[in-house]
């Protein structure tokens, strides 16, 4: 459509250019009147605050003397040193380190992800497309892995297939006879299953909802072609999940740099360290120097992995545009395969969910592990009185401590879970909406960085950052809030990610609806845009309460005094070396994460799929 | 009912090289009916919606009656809510949490008008539209077509001077669509507001409009009633874009018969020009009614396409198609060997920047 | 929870990063101790009762010790004097980050800090003037030097330990057996990479046990030690982690990992003395290595401090004092801990520390500062020896 000759084109858009430096101004004014762009900024502050001052002083620690190091560094404290690099890099231990666990956490992440993408793919595709019997059921309850806290697969593992190398209780395999040999027992081999049956639940929670959302037409059209079931899959729906998968491997290639739990418990036997071992080694021996530049790397690494996620995102845009209308997607009949899958995704759930829970309550229910002799089970650990343990001599249920535990983690955990939520669809509000792009793209970076960071490491950071007072801000320490503010910036990831997803399925348009018919900002938010989002918000809520509930690394480093929630009284009760209670207390824990998300699920028909912003 | 009118409006979206709107000059009459109409992509919609005022643009001046509610020079900017237009989406937006009353009452309401005037304005609205038994049902529970009403219902309610419609009717089935138009036809007619819609469908514009606004790459290409842009394309994109089956163009210095004769009817007549068109309507299949100054082109038929009340027949010269349309049932069979011929008065005419030629008529 | 007002100090940064974190630390010490006061205690004129009057005109009190037994220690003392206490358990880690941070930020939540991290408290805590170290007057008699400075309040014994039900005797009678081929894989303690105790009590080794690691080596093999490393405590640590020890979490695992029953092959193990307490509750056949040379075990110390900035210096004294006496360290001592009060009788508990004290490796404070410099360097060796 010539209808410009070359020439035109160039003096307009010189023209052009010349009105879009003059213009750059009023841009600026135009954008700054929009409600986004105020609350994105308010959003930049106050995550500022939460997140990214935490994170540059966790860095930071890396760079500067920390007390006590005068002496080895030959510097005052806080002066910039190069010792912890070195350190770190470049000395005797370095490959013991750092450049072995290195190497150990790429092998361990990158395994673990092509594990559970091979078993998650497939089994969403049975739970979306397939007529698998019961697969509503399992929609749900394979998820249920993800409420574990990830060390109680480590619990089952090592108490089903620990050998004679740790000593100690005979392991289940051992009373049956056999002895598993240290390759199964400990060391990458276990960390990489558990991972795997860890991370399933992101795999199938994303991809199902992907697969849902995908045309049925996309696969009839090459069925009419006449390619074959194996032919579609591989070419039509499989490069068509592909941002949905990109998403699940961005999401456990970070949680895998930095769960530490699972890693410290199979990996110490077999010598066998990862970057979060080391970290918490130096944690936990005050080497704040080393802490940071070992944190810094894994900031470094999941950074990485989110560009690659974004950048393939952004490739593989093109192909949401395709989809628009078109008819729901139709079931695949499996014929004679039925049974088959049926057989294998019951035994993925008997694996993932029935064997780490079975064994955790086996645990509360036996007085000496591994004895299968009936006078050996009791419910004293439930229910009991009087019991010998002297700190803690009531069952779990019948204990006052663990009700009050129970009441504060709610009522703590729930709040911090509703900020969360609030806040993420208010980034998402921002992405949207805001006429500045860069505001929204920033909060998103900015929101993601918790999830890049060690627990430990962050709670270290909190702790040493808001002790003192900060400007206008009083010293947190020693509140409660402190504790709801780390819960809130540590689980702003899915809640951003989720809040973005949920404004752009929205769109402007319920909005724009409502301003041209001369509603102002606060009313459009009140009555059409809130309204809209209550099951988004409840979604956004979700995760970070699951989470919540079970997070333990933030919680202990900067629990208060009088405020027990029920991470901290397991790790009491195992402090005591009440084993039983303390695995009591985390049924307990897993209970109310599976009965608060049943319950959002029903009351406000949320959905973790969206809560993970998938 | 108001006038609009825009000064030299541009906007370029961030991270955009080329500007969406680019020095877009327009003035809609009072109690006009306009239609912006363009292929995707081609400014249309960003006009409208700066004209309601969810975007702004970044050059230029955009008056409603007398208010300045866009000045980009003066820094004034004057936001959605308070300007009192209306704007019926392409998807409708209707928000499913509320019923259709509650969506058609949120105007009113956000006017803070009495309570029982509220009531009357959406019953009038509803009535209007024919449409006040589903007053109580959620827009999930509603057809298309009547989704679409309520969309409408709910901006009438709140009696804005101006009506914008985004393709109002793209997610219609045909015969819902014939229905519709024939409403907006009505309410009009009815309510003479000032009306301007955007369409990517020349069929809607031409029976809908008072006048037409062809755009593309975010400028005017042409504004006229919708004859006169039919009849007399202002350049070859106008041309090409209007019209069904498309204009038969014959680019000079083409390949195959039919552009050696158009060649040689150009020499002959001592035109300067780089292409002629010939709507499908203008090709005659009749050579004994051909006049002296007319063009004859010998073609074969390739397929006859009946369409109910015409026919479309498909002609070629070897190298490339041509397109006829008849009223009456062609006397030709499929593989015959024809003379087709235009009267010269109906031959457009297009220099090379594609502009029209004007002086046709004369050199003739 | 009570209140504090916090001291304003100079508003020191505006919303600003860490980076100023740090180096605004030195500057916002609080003021020295009551110098009057601590050094009038220490000598003959102290008087109980006027202490306790005058505590009991103070707030209500928080303390922190690493073991939640502090909770019924506050719960006993709030009872006695009517002072609240509130006890709060707090890894050593953590206590000092906290001190540190409550200290700077003027808003001293922990009155009384019992820490086991005695290096990181004399070098860290008290030359900043966070805490500082007081010894009443009527106690100090009883308590030796090596434990007054920093104030010692228990020490925790760990005891070289074997599985009962496979073996009669201890198996080993010498720690330098542990080294040996027959011990590969067979002795469980706590991973002393992750553990400063354990760090701190090889570089003791290397300061106070010199002599008697040399010695312990000529018995064990008939001959001299010879060796690259620094000392004989080197060595020994070298080769006991390249006898690949098994490594747990926790002392509770180590004892889990000796005292199970139904073992075959049992390893050896280095246990805290609270531990044995697992021979009622869990069952574990758990023993004290006997008659091993040099030593049964090792001993690591607490210490008690009092927060510098505390609003309640009389009560945290007061506490301090409870907690030196038989009745206020009781729900300590009655699992084995040892009291630094050399008056209190060792009440009788499962590994029957009172009968083993004269064979446990003692700990000095002055070697602290060593211990301190030197914890890389341990555990750079554990880390290549056992690589």
């Amino acid at each position: 459509m010539a209808v410009d000759t070359p020439e035109r084109e160039r003096s307009t858009s010189r023209e052009h250019l010349a009105i879009r430096t003059g213009t750059l101004h009023y841009r600026a004014k135009v954008a700054l009147r929009h409600p986004a762009t105020l609350i994105g900024l308010v959003l930049i502050a106050l995550f500022g605050y939460l997140i990214v001052a935490p994170v540059i002083s966790l860095l930071l620690s890396g760079l500067q003397v920390g007390f006590g190091d005068e002496a080895k560094t030959g510097a005052a404290a806080g002066d910039f040193t190069g010792y912890y690099l070195e350190r770190v890099f470049d000395s005797p231990v370095s490959s013991i380190i750092f450049y072995g666990p290195l190497l150990n956490t790429l092998l361990v992440a990158g395994s673990s992800i092509l594990l559970a993408l091979a078993i998650g793919v497939p089994v969403a595709w049975l739970l979306s497309r397939t007529d698998l019997p019961g697969r509503r059921w399992f929609s749900g309850a394979l998820i249920i892995p993800y409420m574990l806290p990830a060390w109680t697969f480590a619990l089952a593992w090592t108490t089903i297939f620990k050998n004679r190398s740790s000593a100690g209780q005979l392991g289940w395999m051992e009373a049956i006879g056999w002895e598993p040999p240290n390759w199964l027992a400990y060391g990458p081999l276990p960390i990489v299953v558990i991972f795997a049956l860890h991370f399933i639940p992101f795999v199938i929670l994303l991809v199902t909802n992907a697969m849902k959302n995908l045309p049925g037409e996309l696969d009839e059209a090459a069925k009419m072609l006449g390619a074959t079931p194996w032919t579609r899959w591989r070419r039509i729906t499989l490069p068509l999940m592909r941002p949905a998968v990109l998403s699940a491997a961005t999401l456990m290639f970070a949680k895998a740099i930095g769960e530490f739990g699972v890693a410290y418990v199979l990996g110490m036997p077999a010598g066998f360290q990862v970057l979060s071992t080391t970290l918490y080694q130096s944690i936990s021996t005050q080497q704040a120097g080393v802490a940071g530049v070992i944190a810094a790397v894994m900031v470094g690494l999941g950074a990485i992995s989110l560009m690659v996620d974004i950048r393939f995102l952004r490739e593989a845009r093109r192909f949401t545009t395709l989809s628009g209308r078109s008819g729901a997607s139709r079931s695949a009949s499996l014929g004679r395969w039925r049974g088959v899958a049926w057989g294998a995704t019951a035994g993925l759930f008997f694996v993932s969910v029935i064997v780490p829970l079975g064994t955790l309550l086996l645990s509360t229910l036996m007085r000496i592990p591994g004895n299968f002799s009936a006078s050996n089970f009791t419910l004293d650990y439930w229910i009991g009185h009087d019991l010998p343990t002297a700190g803690f001599t009531s069952g779990v249920l019948v204990s006052a401590q663990t009700w009050a535990a129970a009441w504060n983690t709610i009522w703590m955990v729930g709040l911090a879970a509703g900020i969360t939520g609030i806040l993420g669809l208010l980034v998402g509000y921002v992405v949207v909406r805001c006429p500045v792009p860069r505001l929204g793209n920033t909060l998103r970076v900015i929101t993601f960085m918790p999830y890049l960071v060690p627990g430990i490491a962050f709670a270290v950071a909190y702790l040493s950052l808001f002790a003192v007072p900060r400007g206008p801000i009083p010293a947190l320490y020693g509140t409660a809030a402190i504790l709801i503010l780390i819960m809130v910036a540590d689980e702003m990831p899915f809640a951003s990610r989720a809040g973005v997803s949920a404004m752009m399925q929205l769109g402007n348009e319920p909005e724009e609806a409502a301003q041209s018919l001369g509603a102002r900002w606060s009313r459009r938010m009140r009555t059409i845009v809130i309204p809209l989002q209550r099951s988004a918000l409840a979604s956004a809520t979700l995760l970070p309460f699951i989470s919540g509930v079970q997070g333990l690394s933030l919680v202990i480093i900067l629990a208060t005094p009088g405020t027990q929630l029920l991470t901290t009284l397991s790790m009491t009760l195992i402090d005591f070396g009440y084993t039983h209670a303390a695995n009591a207390v985390v049924v307990v824990i897993c209970a109310i994460a599976l009965l608060g998300s049943w319950a959002t699920q029903r009351l406000f028909r949320s959905n973790l799929a969206a809560g993970l912003g998938g | 009912m108001l006038r609009i009118s825009l000064e030299g409006v541009g906007k370029t979206y961030p991270g955009n090289e080329r500007p969406s709107v680019d020095g877009v000059d327009l003035e809609v009459q009072p109690g006009e009916f306009l239609c912006l109409l363009g292929p995707s992509g081609c400014g249309k919609s960003t006009t409208l919606r700066m004209i309601a005022g969810l975007e702004h643009p970044d050059t230029g001046r955009i008056t409603l009656g007398e208010r300045v509610v866009d000045d980009v020079a003066a820094g004034t900017r004057l936001d959605a809510e308070r300007r009192g237009l209306g704007l019926v989406f392409q998807n409708y937006a209707l928000w499913p949490h509320l019923t259709v009353r509650e969506n058609v009452e949120f105007g009113p309401a956000v006017q803070k008008l009495p309570r029982a005037e509220r009531r009357d304005r959406a019953h009038e609205a509803l009535a209007t539209l024919a449409i006040s038994e589903l007053a109580e049902r959620y827009p999930s529970a509603l057809s298309g077509g009547q989704q679409q009403r309520v969309a409408i219902a709910r901006t009438l309610a709140a009696r804005p001077q101006i009506m914008l419609l985004d393709e109002p009717l793209s997610n219609l089935d045909a015969r819902l669509r014939l229905e519709m138009r024939a409403e907006f036809q009505r309410l009009h007619r009815q309510t003479g507001n000032t009306m301007v819609f955007v369409t990517h469908d020349q069929f809607e514009a031409m029976t809908l409009a008072t006048r037409i606004v062809v755009m593309d790459q975010g400028r005017i290409q042409q504004v006229g009633t919708p004859l006169e842009i039919y009849n007399r394309p202002a350049n070859r994109f106008v041309a090409q874009f209007m019209g069904n089956p498309p204009i038969n163009i014959l680019e000079r210095g083409e390949p195959g018969a039919a552009a050696q004769r158009i060649e040689s009817w150009f020499e002959a007549r001592g035109l300067d020009v780089a292409s002629a068109g010939i709507r499908p309507e203008d090709l005659r299949l009749q050579p004994q009614l051909a006049g002296p100054d007319a063009l004859d082109l010998q073609l074969e038929v390739s397929a006859l396409l009946p369409t109910g009340g015409s026919w479309i027949i498909e002609l070629g010269d070897g190298t490339r198609r041509f397109f006829a349309t008849s009223q009456q049932r062609p006397e030709v069979t499929c593989g015959q060997r024809i003379t087709a011929w235009a009267a010269s008065q109906h031959i457009h005419l297009f220099d090379r920047a594609g502009m029209r030629h004007q002086p046709l008529e004369v050199a003739a | 929870m009570k209140k504090h007002q916090p001291h304003r100090i100079a508003a020191i940064t505006g919303l600003a990063l860490g980076a100023l974190l740090l180096s605004s630390c030195a500057g916002s010490a609080p003021a020295a101790p009551p110098e009057e006061q601590a050094a009038g205690d220490s000598t003959g004129d102290f008087n109980l009762q006027e202490l306790v009057t005058a505590a009991q005109a103070e707030g209500p009190i928080t303390v922190y010790d690493s073991t939640s037994k502090i909770e019924t220690m506050a719960e006993e003392f709030t009872e006695k004097y009517g002072i609240e206490a509130t006890g709060v358990k707090v890894d050593a880690a953590e206590a000092i980050e906290k001190v540190t941070r409550e200290a700077q930020a003027g808003n001293v939540v922990g009155d009384v800090v019992a820490i086991s991290d005695l290096p990181a408290l004399k070098n860290q805590l008290l030359p900043n003037s966070f805490v500082y170290s007081w010894v009443p007057g009527d106690l100090a008699e009883s308590i030796p030097e090596s434990m007054s400075d920093p104030l010692v309040m228990i020490t925790d014994p760990s005891f070289f330990a074997y599985n009962t039900e496979v073996h009669d005797t201890c198996p080993a009678s010498n720690i330098w057996d542990l080294t040996t081929e027959e011990f590969t894989g067979k002795l469980a303690f706590q991973d002393p990479v992750g553990d400063n105790g354990y760090l701190d009590w090889f570089s003791q080794l290397e300061g106070f046990g010199e002599e008697e690691l040399r010695t312990a080596y000529r018995q064990a093999f008939g001959e001299e030690l010879e060796t690259d490393q620094d000392s004989a405590a080197a060595e020994w640590v070298a080769r006991l982690a390249a006898n690949n020890p098994i490594l747990t979490k926790s002392s509770e695992e180590a004892s889990e990992a000796v005292g199970a029953t139904g073992q075959e092959d049992p390893p050896m193990g280095l246990i805290s003395s609270a531990k044995f307490r697992n021979i009622d509750e869990k069952g574990y056949t758990l023993g004290v290595c006997e008659g091993l040379s040099p030593w049964v075990g090792k001993t690591a110390p607490k210490g008690i401090t009092i927060a510098t900035g505390t609003d309640s210096p009389n009560a945290a004294k007061l506490f301090v004092h409870y907690a030196l006496t038989a009745e206020g360290i009781a729900p300590q001592i009655n699992d084995g801990k040892i009291s630094s009060n050399t008056d209190i009788t060792q009440p009788a508990d499962p590994a029957n520390v009172g009968a083993h004290l004269d064979a446990l490796f003692q700990f000095d404070n002055a070697g602290l500062d060593t211990d301190w410099a030197n914890r890389e360097k341990w555990q750079d060796l554990w880390r290549t020896a056992s690589n």
